[in-house]
């Protein structure tokens, strides 16, 4: 199956399920639900990523009354509230590393557990510049929010909204390069 | 026609390299740099495609691994801090005491034996421009000397491994957070104003040495738990008054700060001035107070934070009965310090320090309760947009504020229209009229429960109307009571109840009563008032605009235009164009939508990242489009594309008009799919107009009570029907494999499961507007001509 470029893609092209804002909310409580509930009695250090996080929020919701459309809907929207828990998380661990209180953990109370990402990686500027891919290149956008806040691999990807391994690779490297370059060099 | 401006070039920039780059990133190595010319020649594009190529390469884990989560209780095994004992320069680390964005903080000793924090930049991705931020904060620091600004020691440039790391040496402060401070201590009334004032004079010091903070909050404002001295800490985001003096605009960094105590225009994208330190420490002296921030971030997603900072007013403050008798008058200082539009605010730090002293000490302060003029400025910017989700809760609480105030006319029944009556009818207006504002646009706020509040509104006015007498305050008040009501009733905004005849009555009386009170005294506030009223009444929701009365409303923003400063003039003439182009549009007039357009393009690319202009400008080329398209397709076709790079920038600027220019652009792009129609294939025509379809119900459906929405999606099927018979008569018919017959009869059916969905899920208890009455019976003509044509009788 071949897939328009994104300069001949029209910005409305969204074939695929869009999130209901409703179904974001509720697996955002349950992502922190899950964490806390699988990390906070571990013995210390214990770690967990978040791809086995959303899968295991996945199969624990087949079974419950369904609220999305699909599968793609539920890893899209599982996608959405991984980022929106990573970056709640960064944004109070940056205030309490200021405060007057200066603490040396990345612990958060409300969810916890600690969270790290990769630390030359801000996580405030990552999601600034995601807002920007998710404008000029939406379905860029789409395949770099379920690689990396729902962990699937370009295989998962590419079953998931039905194109080609290739494309979904190509697409992964296209906007991971933007994504990068404009972070490092900044515009 | 619209130039494009540094931001839109930016943006097709960037589009044009990702789809260049995804044709040449599979290619090997060595036919890269000769594709890359071909593609693009030698140019600024070329050397971004190379960049990326470059990033790609380099790319190594970047993003690969998904976030971890960790088990409590353990150190973070980054090892990205230097051990205790290391040296640098003369200064020995004790223990790392925190980190920020930029680096670490370490506790130090210094040579003489004293403690001192040293705070070191971290390497990272964006080290260039970390890099450059770090040096400024010295430069500014070395500027500054004020014992509320935690003093600069010394500086310099330390070799690790990672090459040379500058670091600086700051006096320590041991302490808390200002907030953690006034909460331990419980501190209230006049020793927390007093030490708030220390703070304002330390950010005043730096202002008159040319340094604006852009990033206060209360972790950057500590307490000395040794002598009760507050100390800001931390200048890591400031920059210099004097744009001259600034460095070169920062890469990513207009989303800088921290969001909740960010000024509106902070969060905006645009640029900060030193009333922008008046708005966060006004939001700082609201946490202050009410012992709470003013914005939560507390289970907010970002995107959903900075657009209540742009666009909501933090809950109404009450002071605690800490401040006794002076409760009301911090709540104006609050209150005045926060405006969101900066001229509403202190015009210095200073100033909000002295009416702090004056609260303190007993005495008058300087300002006044809110003017009209910011309201009747705010309320016509918000008059399109979406504002504050309010909970049930807070529309009973407003209900029995406003049962109280009743309460206090009647006990001044005795003395009628006395001085005091008076103040209070205005004062409780102020506050009713904001409170309508921002609970009644509320989107999703159950009818049931926006009704409640406009029964208690409809009771205030009966009984101030019965006190009301001539006095011309009261007067104003009940205008402005009447052009509020009449937008919740029946005007344009969201969350409009959309009954037109009662609202019609209610803009009319606003507007007589505006008229008498400009010809007895002409004030801005009441001429905008005014030109509000006749705006509403012109474009009563849902019905066609009455061109003459938009045009008087135009004419009298023009007038207060030509009194105000150039940037309020700019922002009125904005509003003036967009509403005189509704206005033309409506009564068929294209060469005066043309001038229009041109003017308004001019106003855009004086303003880039304007979003409301360029909002306006992209609805004004559609207008435009949509009219050529009968007369002259060449033009409209030139029009149309403009007007889809205007709503493109539109949408990537952000900001409360977006879903109006997703819609807008939706219905551009229905309207080009029919003026391309016999050039471009048939099912690529169609399927690009399903999805502007699509995209226009998705829209809707996010806000089954937003009327407007509504009408406009009505209206793209209305559009979508119209090209549908253009697309299947086309000459040559230009469908791949598809008959006329085929086009009309699936344009047909999408249009009637349209109609179907958008019956099915209108809310039982929403009044329809009248015009969306209209547009169903073209839509009607429409498909009955599409059925002819599926019959194979309607081709030419």
């Amino acid at each position: 199956m071949t897939r328009a470029q994104p300069s001949q893609q029209s910005p409305l092209c969204v074939e695929e399920a869009v999130p209901s804002a409703t179904l974001i909310a509720l697996l955002y409580q349950e992502l922190k639900l899950m964490a806390h509930s699988r990390l906070a009695h571990e013995r210390p250090g214990h770690t967990l990523s978040a791809t086995a996080l959303v899968n295991e929020v996945y199969l624990r919701m087949q079974g419950a009354e369904r609220t999305w459309s699909g599968k793609q809907e539920f890893f899209l929207a599982a996608a959405e509230a991984m980022r929106r828990v990573l970056i709640d998380h960064a944004r109070k661990r940056r205030a309490e590393k200021r405060g007057g209180d200066l603490k040396r953990e990345a612990f958060d109370p409300d969810l916890g557990v600690e969270l790290e990402l990769d630390p030359s990686v801000d996580a405030g500027v990552l999601d600034e510049y995601l807002e920007r891919l998710r404008v000029i290149d939406p379905p860029g956008h789409r395949v770099v929010m379920l690689r990396f806040f729902a962990g699937l691999s370009v295989n998962d990807i590419a079953d998931l909204l039905g194109a080609d391994r290739r494309t979904i690779s190509r697409r992964w490297r296209v906007a991971r390069a933007w994504l990068l370059e404009r972070m490092r060099h900044g515009a | 026609m619209s130039a494009l401006t540094p931001a839109s070039e930016q943006f097709l920039d960037d589009t044009r390299a990702l789809s260049i780059l995804a044709e040449l990133i599979d290619l090997p190595g060595d036919q890269r740099e000769g594709a890359i010319r071909a593609a693009c020649g030698e140019g600024p594009l070329a050397a971004t495609v190379r960049a990326m190529l470059a990033a790609d390469e380099s790319a190594d884990q970047f993003l690969d691994e998904p976030p971890i989560l960790r088990a409590p209780g353990l150190e973070s095994t980054r090892g990205q801090g230097l051990s205790p004992g290391t040296r640098i320069a003369a200064y020995r680390l004790e223990c790392l005491r925190g980190s920020g964005s930029m680096g670490d903080v370490y506790e130090a000793q210094a040579p003489g034996g004293g403690r001192v924090a040293l705070k070191l930049l971290r390497p990272g991705v964006a080290l260039r421009e970390l890099r450059r931020r770090f040096e400024f904060e010295i430069v500014a620091l070395s500027r500054l000397q004020h014992p509320n600004i935690a003093a600069l020691l010394d500086s310099g440039e330390f070799e690790s491994q990672e090459g040379p790391r500058p670091y600086m040496v700051m006096e320590l402060v041991e302490g808390h957070a200002i907030t953690e401070h006034a909460r331990a201590r419980n501190l209230g009334g006049p020793d927390l104003l007093t030490l708030f004032a220390r703070v304002c004079d330390a950010v005043e010091h730096a202002h008159r040495c040319g340094v604006i903070h852009r990033d206060l909050k209360p972790a950057n404002i500590l307490v000395q738990t040794a002598t009760g001295e507050p100390k800001i800490v931390d200048f890591g985001v400031a920059r210099g008054v004097d744009p001259a003096a600034t460095l070169a605009s920062l890469p990513g960094t207009h989303l800088i700060g921290s969001v909740p105590y960010m000024s509106p225009e902070q969060a905006a994208g645009q640029a900060a001035d030193t009333r922008s330190d008046v708005y966060a420490l006004g939001a700082i002296l609201y946490e202050l107070v009410a012992e709470r921030p003013a914005f939560s971030h507390q289970g907010v997603a970002l995107p959903e934070l900075i657009r209540r900072v742009r666009e909501q007013g933090p809950p109404t403050l009450r002071a605690s009965a800490r401040f006794g008798s002076r409760a009301r008058d911090v709540a104006l200082v609050v209150s005045h310090a926060m405006a969101k539009r900066p001229e509403g605010r202190y015009s210095s730090v200073g100033q909000l320090a002295a009416d702090l002293r004056a609260i303190a000490e007993g005495r008058p302060v300087s300002i006044r309760p809110p003017g009209l003029w910011s309201v009747a400025m705010s309320s016509a910017r918000r008059h399109k947009s979406r504002v504050v989700m309010a909970s049930v809760a807070t529309l009973c609480v407003m209900a029995s504020a406003v049962v109280a105030i009743v309460h206090v006319m009647d006990a001044h029944d005795a003395e009628r229209r006395s001085d005091q009556l008076i103040e209070e009818i205005v004062r409780g207006t102020d506050v009713f009229v904001v409170a309508l504002n921002q609970r009644m646009h509320a989107e999703r706020q159950p009818l049931e429960a926006r009704r409640a509040v406009l029964e208690a509104a409809r009771e205030y006015l009966r009984r101030v109307e019965t006190r009301a007498g001539d006095d011309p305050r009261v007067l104003e008040s009940l205008a402005r009571v009447y052009l509020e009501l009449g937008r919740v009733v029946g005007g344009t905004s969201t969350g409009s109840l959309g009954q037109t005849d009662e609202a019609a009555e209610l803009f009319g009386a606003s507007a007589r009563m505006y008229e008498s009170l400009v010809t007895s005294g002409d004030t801005d506030e009441r001429r905008l008032g005014l030109a509000s009223a006749l705006e509403e009444s012109s474009m009563m929701a849902g019905r066609p605009v009455a061109p003459e009365i938009a045009r008087r409303a135009a004419a009298h923003i023009e007038i207060v235009a030509s009194r105000v400063g150039a940037a309020q003039a700019a922002e009125l003439r904005a509003h003036a164009l967009s509403l005189l182009a509704a206005a033309a549009a409506h009564a068929g007039d294209v060469n005066s939508l043309r001038v229009l357009e041109v003017q308004l393009a001019e106003l855009c690319a004086a303003e880039p990242s304007n979003a409301d202009r360029w909002t306006s400008l992209g609805q004004a080329q559609r207008f435009l489009a949509e009219m050529l398209a009968i007369t002259d397709r060449k033009a409209a076709h030139t029009i149309a594309r403009a007007c889809r790079e205007t709503t493109l920038h539109a949408i990537s600027l952000g900001g409360p008009e977006r879903d109006v220019s997703t819609r807008n652009f939706a219905m551009n792009e229905v309207v080009l799919a029919l003026l391309s129609a016999g050039e471009v294939p048939a099912e690529e025509l169609i399927r690009s107009a399903e999805q502007a379809v699509d995209a226009t119900r998705r829209l809707m459906t996010s806000d089954l009570h937003d009327n407007f929405a509504r009408s406009e999606y009505v209206h793209v099927l209305l559009t979508f029907a119209t090209a549908g018979e253009r697309i299947a008569v086309a000459d040559p018919p230009a469908g791949q494999g598809l008959s006329r017959s085929d086009i009309a009869a699936r344009m047909a059916r999408k249009v009637r499961e349209e109609l179907a969905l958008a019956d099915s899920n209108r809310p039982p208890s929403l009044a329809p507007y009248p015009i969306e009455a209209d547009l169903r019976r073209a839509i009607q003509v429409a498909l009955a001509r599409l059925d002819a044509i599926a019959a194979g009788r309607g081709e030419r």
